[in-house]
């Protein structure tokens, strides 16, 4: 009986725990499908507010009118707001580039927006059969991301092949050298270089006069000519954000901030044919979608 | 009149209802679905008006397997729950690596305590089943995140985003090859009995049915047709027979 009533007192506890979901933008597909799965598979109730057309001074009073315990911020904007009115609750976060620029205080917990390099590596090695160098073309923005990568990439067997950029060499960049000495070319997020039309462009017909593989990061590279794309799956974003509040709910442990658990892997099937790049028959039961 | 007889063809034609085959396993990637199907319709085409049905949640499936000449293509879990109540007969088991026989394992790092968080690619209540059934019922302290590959599911043991991966024993192979690295930390705690990877079942063999087996058993001999059986991660189909229910054990 009164095994029954701690049960009860304890469930009691769980539902007066108030969570509220903040969707940066409702329109943006990717939110989205993060909030979908989150709802899915979070088992106690919570509140949603989208904020795309809400003002400072709506989203202030609506945060202090509801007050959650716990709130998942969707995207920059939902995080920036509940870390500046609701500081003091745990606040998870998700679909946020480049976390680390945010100062995180103790109460808060998100999955990344970008995938662990490893992981991005072995699905490389696991699909391409012939790619042991890969040439990056980066900054000094992006400097620390490519060590991370070339360490990353040494425990695979790969070799990275950085190519540095600068604002005086981006415009007129020649990328033959390097793919000359590399079996694909990485795209990754550096600013320097993605804006510059000129630049990627460059890249993307040197590589393909060369038949060199391009492996990028955001399906719009695929318009490009990118072979593969691998990227973090949002709905699964979604559900380990609920794994994660339900662990800290129960009192277990878990990593703060984590990496996506899930990919999505595009496939770019004519690229390959053009590039006759050998790729593995994984590809077909990996990939999330194959374009023709 | 013959302009007639050609008319009234191609109405038949059109009108012709297509034979389809019902896929329900949740050791698919649901999301290679649109592929798969493209891949399936065009392949059987070439034989008839057959195409294939997928589906992502097993009630909708079930729904379907109600009609007569049901064909489908289960997992052997499922099979053994539904075949009774649906008259199933299995006539082809899929073979990957020369075993029509796989187990499932839990995986982790090594001296971890069997609580926290599993990443598993199937569906929520194939997973909780099988990790009651292989640890005994001592798997109270998991809970479970579906994520989209078996690839993923192990990844996220070694990167830290679980503690525990139930995956196939041949993916866990398959990650040793290729990153020794990290599967060297990697420990089995469990390990199912062999299983049979998926079935192609049917409720009743008429002509249209045979055929139809037949060309699934058939498919290995083509490029194209060994193409589609590797997006569904098997190397054939072969008759499935009660030398099959003896050799259930090959792979332990």
């Amino acid at each position: 009986m009164r095994l029954l009533f701690f049960i009860s007192l304890f469930t009691l506890a769980l539902q007066a725990h108030t969570i509220l979901v903040i969707n940066s933008n409702s329109d943006v597909k990717k939110y989205n499908e993060a909030v979908e799965e989150f709802g899915k598979n979070f088992n106690h109730p919570f509140k949603t507010l989208d904020i795309s057309n809400k003002s400072s001074n709506e989203i202030k009073k609506a945060l202090y009118d509801e007050y959650p315990d716990t709130v998942y911020a969707v995207g920059a904007k939902a995080y920036q707001y509940a870390n500046e009115y609701i500081p003091e609750k745990d606040i998870y976060f998700s679909s946020i580039v480049d976390w680390k620029r945010l100062s995180l205080a103790s109460n808060r917990y998100g999955v990344s927006n970008e995938l662990h390099n490893g992981m991005q590596l072995i699905l490389i090695k696991s699909l391409f059969t012939s790619v042991n160098t890969i040439g990056v073309v980066h900054s000094k923005y992006t400097q620390n991301m490519v060590d991370d990568l070339s360490r990353d990439a040494g425990a695979l067997g790969i070799k990275i092949l950085p190519i540095l950029i600068d604002e005086a060499s981006v415009e007129n960049m020649q990328f033959d050298t390097a793919l000359n000495n590399s079996d694909a070319m990485m795209v990754i997020s550096d600013p320097l270089f993605l804006n510059n039309e000129n630049a990627v462009k460059n890249l993307f017909s040197s590589a393909k006069k060369q038949k060199k593989p391009i492996i990028a990061y955001h399906e719009l590279f695929i318009q490009y000519g990118a072979t593969l794309v691998i990227s973090a799956d949002n709905p699964t974003i979604g559900r380990q954000i609920a794994t994660m509040i339900e662990s800290n709910l129960n009192e277990r442990s878990m990593e703060k901030i984590q990496y996506p658990a899930g990919t999505n892997i595009v496939f770019n099937k004519k690229e390959a044919e053009l590039n006759g790049v050998e790729i593995t028959s994984d590809i077909l039961s990996i990939a999330t979608e194959i374009r023709e | 009149m013959k302009l007639f007889s050609l008319i009234f063809l191609l109405v038949m034609t059109l009108c012709a209802d297509n034979v389809k085959v019902y896929l329900y396993t949740p050791e698919i990637n649901v999301n290679n679905f649109k592929s798969l199907k493209m891949s399936f319709d065009s392949y059987l085409s070439g034989y008839g008006n057959y195409e294939l049905q997928p589906f992502s949640d097993k009630e909708t499936f079930e729904k379907y397997l109600k009609n007569k000449n049901t064909i489908a293509i289960l997992s052997s879990w499922h099979y053994r729950e539904i075949s009774k109540k649906y008259n199933l007969e299995a006539m082809l088991v899929a073979k990957k690596k020369g075993s029509v026989t796989d187990r499932k394992i839990l995986v982790g790092q090594k001296n971890t305590l069997l609580k926290g968080v599993v990443t598993s690619a199937y569906d929520t209540e194939y997973t909780n089943e099988l990790l009651n059934s292989i640890t005994d019922e001592h798997s109270q302290e998991l809970s479970v995140l579906r994520v989209p590959k078996e690839i993923d599911a192990l990844m996220s043991v070694g990167f830290g985003m679980s503690r525990f991966a139930l995956i196939s024993k041949d993916t866990f192979v398959h990650l040793q090859h290729i990153n020794p690295v990290l599967s060297k930390d990697l420990k089995i705690y469990y390990e199912s009995d062999p299983e049979y990877r998926m079935l192609l079942a049917c409720n009743e063999t008429d002509k249209e049915v045979t055929t139809l087996v037949s060309i699934f058993k058939n498919m290995e001999f083509s490029s194209d047709g060994k193409k589609i059986l590797n997006m569904i991660g098997i190397d054939k189909l072969v008759v499935f027979n009660i030398r099959n229910l003896e050799n259930r054990g090959d792979t332990k």
